[in-house]
């Protein structure tokens, strides 16, 4: 398997996280086997084209399933949408970019997803650590009230 | 009976041919909504969980050679009638539509 899936199955593994307990703990592991089948189908199929698809599907997902499951909690909420908009954004510009306005080499169009990747988990840590400071400062300040 | 989810009637349909692990029902459900309904594995876990609660499939063990992470699933005698109320809901929209003489729009290809 190629080392782009192998990552791909890593960082949806810690995607995971961001799915309600239940739904983690119920079918967590088979979650993730129909997300390996899915990406091995769609490589043997249209390559980068195809894991770019499944990446597409699994994101749309944290919005549609992930997202409502944990709307309570802002230690989700915030860096999924961190996450989520960083994503989107980037990834149109990588896929203006290699369609629209030169012919990239397949290898370097692999490593512009992974930057995109790489750059939208950086923003989802931070915004995770942001909502933590201030969560805790808010604690703090109704103490002191 | 109340109306099925589009995913959730796609599942039972997917089992109505015999009992299948996840993957396997997810690229059925594709193959009948020819690929119209995108289903990844969050909508098919979560619709799988909500059909197992109420009681329309229930797990089976899987073939003994099989890969032993993998579960099965088949539908119970309520998932079938679930699954054979809403095809009979979906006919009788179609006879309706014909009777005034709405067509679908016919594909360019």
């Amino acid at each position: 398997m190629r080392e782009v899936l192998a990552r791909s199955i890593r960082i949806y593994e810690q995607l995971l996280l961001l799915y309600p307990e239940e739904l983690r703990r119920d079918f967590g592991e088979e979650m993730v086997l129909a997300f390996a089948d899915d990406l091995q189908q769609a490589w043997g199929d249209a390559r980068m084209a195809g894991v770019a698809q499944i990446w597409w599907y699994a994101l749309r997902e944290l919005i549609t399933v992930a997202l409502p499951g944990q709307r309570s909690s802002p230690y989700v909420l915030s860096p999924a949408l961190a996450f989520l908009t960083t994503a989107m954004s980037e990834s149109a510009i990588v896929w203006i970019g290699t369609h629209q306005i030169a012919h990239v080499p397949e290898a370097q169009v692999a490593a512009m997803w992974i930057s995109v990747l790489l750059a939208s988990s950086m923003n989802a840590f931070v915004a995770f650590v942001v909502t933590c400071f201030y969560s805790r400062s808010s604690i703090n300040v109704l103490r002191l009230e | 009976m109340e109306q099925l989810p589009p995913a959730a009637f796609l599942i039972l349909f997917a089992l109505a041919s015999g009992e299948k692990h996840g993957y396997a029902i997810m690229q059925e459900a594709r193959k009948l909504s020819d690929n119209t309904l995108q289903i990844g594995p969050a909508t098919l876990y979560t619709t799988i969980q909500r059909l197992l609660d109420s009681d329309r499939i229930h797990e089976v063990p899987g073939p003994k050679d099989g890969d032993s992470r993998r579960r099965y699933y088949r539908l119970t005698n309520a998932g079938k009638g679930a699954l054979h109320a809403e095809l009979a809901r979906m006919e009788a929209l179609v006879k309706k539509s014909k009777g005034l003489r709405l067509r679908p729009v016919e594909s360019s290809s």
